[in-house]
């Protein structure tokens, strides 16, 4: 069963450059679906060409289930023909001269399978993926959701104990985008395979995943379950980058930050404080750790609302973004009382790392008192 | 679980030893590698080693040359070289061809130059008429030998100094002095005609770029005409006048086939010519000197054409598709134009072609009556003649040589062609980069090397064996491998810019299938690439076709094409079997060149510049 050990994977395309992937360690289990996720350039095709061998190390040791594939030190290199890994390259990577069936055909002739079995392959996949009828076609012929099937198919015909895919609905419609992480889910249920995808489409990646692993310049954030990402991110990059809208930073020593601290029990020095626009509260009347603030502005976006706050500060006023799901009631212009969920607030360093989180207080019994993880 | 990354531990950076077991491992994994350096080999002794071996014969004894140098054969000497430079004969034997060479180069390029630019002008910026066809039909000259032109030309102007037939004009009752039927007068001619397509293909094309810029630039900035001139269509149009001009220069340096045809009767030498002579008596040491004072003259020019042309490059990316906006009308001179042009299609395709025609079918030249006509050069048997008794369609040599010629051709284009796309893959996916460019400049370097000299290092280095190759002369292979090496260029670059718009992930995919590498060449690259190779193939074989000097030297009677079989024709005084010939090599050179242009759908301009 294929579970991927990473250890100190580094890759610099130059001696100059800055590395594009810097000292990654991490194991993604086995029968996973491990999202990575980050910013633009950050190294996530990198790793995954890594994993596949299309990529020499330049420093590390890839490992699945102990058996070393790639590795500096010891000098071992298996070629990616022989890994056994599949891939789905962002571009798809379609053979052009070859139709549907062919592309789809292509890795079973490799493994040398019987042509009757191989007709039966094909019309499996072509049916699990609902490409029936394309199987003629060559690829120029073809939508980009359909090429995106047929590279699926054609990689998920040999049945790859490992997955990998990068960036693979990024060029689809909102729609077709639905019923692709559908049908991701369901073949990944269904073949119990490891798969390790590439996006940097947060929301797909809360929604697919059962790990996360979030990277930024070549280096790795923090690697975690969807939620603990979420709840208890590993440092003010992670809280930033997810979440949507992204998460209110406070100067820690202002007047508002202090307030709503005091009101969660959060009394850790700090430099900044992180609050989730999610977390935010707006009332007419005065309650513990509450300020006040002039509504700026009301978005409607779609079912949800952003509501933009100023409050008034010492060092100038302070920006908030509020999220909510009930429609506002408050007309631009008003003021009104501020408060803060205590699960809504991080406080972080100023080298960025996390030092507390707030509790719940309905949940405090269920977890370990002052949230320092 | 949560694993927080908070600066994880860092290793020791692998020793270095291990790094180069890790890199050892991937090399040998991934056979491209491997398999640029057995290219690389290859074309070392295809390309490097001939080139090399003639110089080296430039500073040894000659064999034959011991007892009158004073020496062993092999030992080093510079008899050749002051024999050449500074010797009482050096005048005769090299100064006079050199500056004939010169002399030849350096005119018919500015006349090519000159009337050629403004041929692209008027078939680019103005409303001349008829400026469709013409376009193509001033291309045809391209297309064919140089060497039709002079047959052609001897065909017409030919007097009575040699034997054998008169040409048409003293057959009609006129005297023609020497220098009008030969030596430099009609050499110029015509390789200036033969020259003015290839001017027209690349300032024409320049001229095509610049119209929007200048539009735009016009607008912007509100120009004048004559700041927009000077600051622009100037500097622009220079590289691609430039790189015309070096070629067409280079090329004429080592033009072997036109000064032979016509200053054999009056003594008129080039370099070309005289080392063919050389190479003719034996001479291999002088052959070396001639081939070096080529090499080195043609190596000069296209470096400077090279670096010209990286300018012209930087120049193109800012260049969009130039919208075909407005013309320049030409008002009253719209005949005087159409006239020019016209006239130049007629002096440079229907005159020649139609007198090389009309010549095989005309028992005595320019006498234009019925009974003067026959098809016998063609189909005729037992011709009166002494070797050649019947016509062309019915002789054995005839198809012999055909037969060699598409054979020997067609055999080193196929080589060439696959070459050309293997050097491409390697070009583009080596991990290692400067095998990358080696290669590349390695498989451009005969581009630089006239085919005259090229041969006769071929001749130098291949006549004798060499460790476990034996020799090679008098056999089709020499002719085979000369022909790879020479065509390497072309179809290298066919084959780099293939497989430059061909993404690695294509490939990626087959491998993560568990393609092999030859699976992935064969099932993959190969088959994508089919049209690129066609074009790398056939490319060579036309240029192969219609190429003289290289048969000229290494061809022997056994190994006969069609371009040595007409030569020889010619020197026969045989003019309506030659012509005969040579217009079956020119249909053949003429239909491939329209299949090309059918399939790339580019068109030549593309192929010279790329
Ligand atoms: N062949 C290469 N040579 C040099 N640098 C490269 C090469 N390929 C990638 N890089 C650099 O490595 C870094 C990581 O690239 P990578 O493709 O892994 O980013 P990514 O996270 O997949 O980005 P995206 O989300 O845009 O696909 C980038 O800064 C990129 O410029
Ligand atoms: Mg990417």
């Amino acid at each position: 069963m294929p579970k991927i050990t990473l250890s100190h994977l580094t890759k610099s395309y130059s001696p100059k450059a800055a590395a594009a992937v810097d000292n990654i360690t991490f194991t993604v289990e086995d029968g996973s679906f491990t999202c990575i996720l980050g910013p633009s350039g950050c190294g996530k095709s990198t790793i995954l060409r890594m994993i596949a061998g299309l990529e020499t190390l330049s420093e590390g040791e890839i490992d699945v289930d102990g058996r070393v594939l790639d590795s500096v030190t010891k000098g071992i290199f298996v070629p990616p023909e022989k890994r056994g890994i599949g891939l789905v390259f962002q571009s798809y990577a379609l053979w052009p001269h070859m139709t549907v069936a062919q592309n789809i055909e292509f890795g079973l002739k490799i493994q040398k399978m019987p042509a009757a079995q191989r007709k039966a392959r094909v019309a499996q996949m072509v049916a699990t993926l609902r490409i029936e009828g394309l199987e003629d076609r060559y690829p120029a012929q073809l939508s980009g959701g359909q090429q995106q099937r047929v590279a699926l198919a054609r990689t998920l015909a040999v049945t790859p104990g490992i997955l990998l895919l990068d960036e693979p609905l990024s060029n689809l419609d909102a729609a077709l985008r639905l019923t692709m992480r559908a049908e991701l889910s369901r073949l990944h249920r269904e073949f119990g395979t490891t798969i390790v995808f590439v996006t940097h489409d947060q929301w797909e990646a809360m929604t697919l995943a059962t790990h996360i692993a979030v990277m930024s310049k070549g280096a790795l954030q923090q690697y975690a379950t969807a939620s603990q990402i979420y709840e208890a991110p590993a440092n003010r990059f992670v809280a930033d980058f997810i979440g949507n809208p992204p998460i209110n930073m406070l100067p820690a020593a202002s007047h508002v930050a202090r307030s709503f601290a005091r009101a969660a029990g959060l009394d850790a020095p700090a430099h900044e404080l992180g609050l989730r626009p999610e977390g935010i509260t707006l009332g007419l009347s005065e309650s513990a750790g509450a300020v006040t603030a002039i509504i700026e502005s009301i978005l409607p976006t779609g079912g949800s609302w952003l509501v933009e706050l100023t409050c008034a500060d010492d060092a100038g006023p302070i920006r908030l973004v509020q999220s909510t799901q009930t429609p506002p009631r408050w007309r631009v212009g008003q003021a009104v009382y501020v408060s803060a969920l205590a699960e809504a607030m991080h406080l972080f360093s100023d080298t960025g790392a996390r030092i507390a989180s707030g509790v719940s207080r309905s949940h405090d019994h269920s977890r370990s008192s002052a949230g320092v993880i | 679980m949560s694993t927080l990354a908070t600066n994880p531990t860092r290793p020791e950076p692998a020793p270095f030893g291990a790094r180069l077991r890790h890199r050892l491992t991937i090399a040998r994994k991934e056979p491209t590698a491997l398999a640029g350096l057995c290219m690389l080999v290859l074309f070392g002794w295809l390309i490097a080693v001939p080139l090399v071996s003639i110089f080296q014969d430039m500073f040894t004894i000659q064999t034959g040359d011991a007892a009158r140098i004073g020496g062993e054969v092999g030992d080093w000497t510079s008899y050749y070289l002051s024999r050449a430079f500074a010797s009482r004969m050096s005048g005769i034997i090299f100064w006079k061809p050199l500056v004939n060479t010169l002399t030849v180069a350096l005119v018919s390029m500015s006349l090519a130059l000159v009337i050629g630019s403004v041929l692209s002008w008027l078939l680019v910026r103005s409303d001349l008429m008829g400026r469709g066809w013409l376009a193509t039909a001033l291309i045809i000259p391209f297309m064919l030998p140089a060497w039709t032109f002079a047959l052609a030309w001897t065909t017409l102007f030919k007097n009575a100094t040699i034997g054998g037939q008169p040409g048409w004009v003293e057959a009609m009752g006129y005297q023609l002095p020497d220098w009008v039927s030969y030596g430099i007068f009609p050499t110029i001619v015509i390789m200036t005609l033969n020259y003015i397509p290839f001017v027209i293909l690349l300032v024409g094309n320049a001229l095509r770029r610049l119209d929007s810029q200048l539009e735009d630039a016009g607008r912007m900035l509100g120009a004048g005409k004559g700041t927009l001139a000077l600051q622009i269509v100037f500097p622009m149009m220079r590289p691609a006048v430039m790189s015309a001009a070096l070629l067409m220069f280079a090329d004429a340096v080592g033009e072997f086939s036109v000064p032979y045809v016509l200053g054999l009767p009056v003594q008129f030498e080039t370099l070309a010519t005289s080392l063919y002579r050389a190479i003719g008596t034996q001479q291999s040491g002088m052959a070396a000197v001639f081939t070096g004072v080529i090499l080195l003259i043609g190596v000069v020019t296209l470096s400077l054409d090279t670096w010209m042309m990286r300018e012209a490059r930087r120049f193109a990316i800012i260049g969009g598709k130039g919208s075909m906006g407005r013309r320049q009308s030409l008002g009253v001179l719209q005949w005087p134009a159409f006239a020019f042009a016209f006239g130049l299609f007629c002096v440079a395709v229907i005159v020649p072609l139609g007198a090389l025609a009309l010549s095989t079918v005309m028992q005595l030249p320019g006498r234009f009556t019925l009974s003067n006509f026959t098809l016998d050069y063609w189909i005729g048997r037992d011709l009166g003649t002494v070797a050649l008794r019947n016509g062309i369609l019915l002789s054995d040599e005839f198809w012999a040589a055909a037969w060699n010629s598409v054979r020997i051709v067609g055999t080193a284009s196929i080589c060439a062609g696959l070459l050309g796309l293997m050097t491409g893959y390697i070009v583009t996916r080596s991990p290692v980069r400067w095998l990358a460019v080696a290669l590349r400049q390695i498989t451009f370097f005969p581009y630089l090397v006239p085919g005259i000299a090229f041969a006769a290092a071929f001749l130098s280095l291949f006549a004798v064996p060499h460790g476990p190759i034996p020799a090679l002369y008098g056999t089709p292979l020499i002719l085979l491998l000369a022909l790879v090496a020479d065509q390497m260029p072309f179809a290298s670059r066919a084959g780099i810019s293939a497989m430059t718009q061909l993404g690695r992930d294509v490939e990626e995919s087959a491998r993560i299938m568990g393609a092999s590498w030859w699976k992935r060449m064969m099932a993959i690259i190969v088959p994508i690439q089919k049209g690129a190779l066609v074009t790398a193939m056939i490319m060579p074989f036309i240029s192969g076709i219609k190429g003289v000097s290289l048969f000229i030297i290494l061809a022997v009677p056994a190994t006969d094409v069609l371009t040595t079989f007409s030569i020889r024709l010619v020197d026969y005084n045989y003019t309506q079997a030659a012509n005969a010939v040579v217009l079956m090599i020119a249909l053949i050179a003429l239909v491939g060149t329209l299949v090309i242009n059918r399939i790339t759908g580019t068109g030549l301009a593309q192929g010279l510049e790329s």
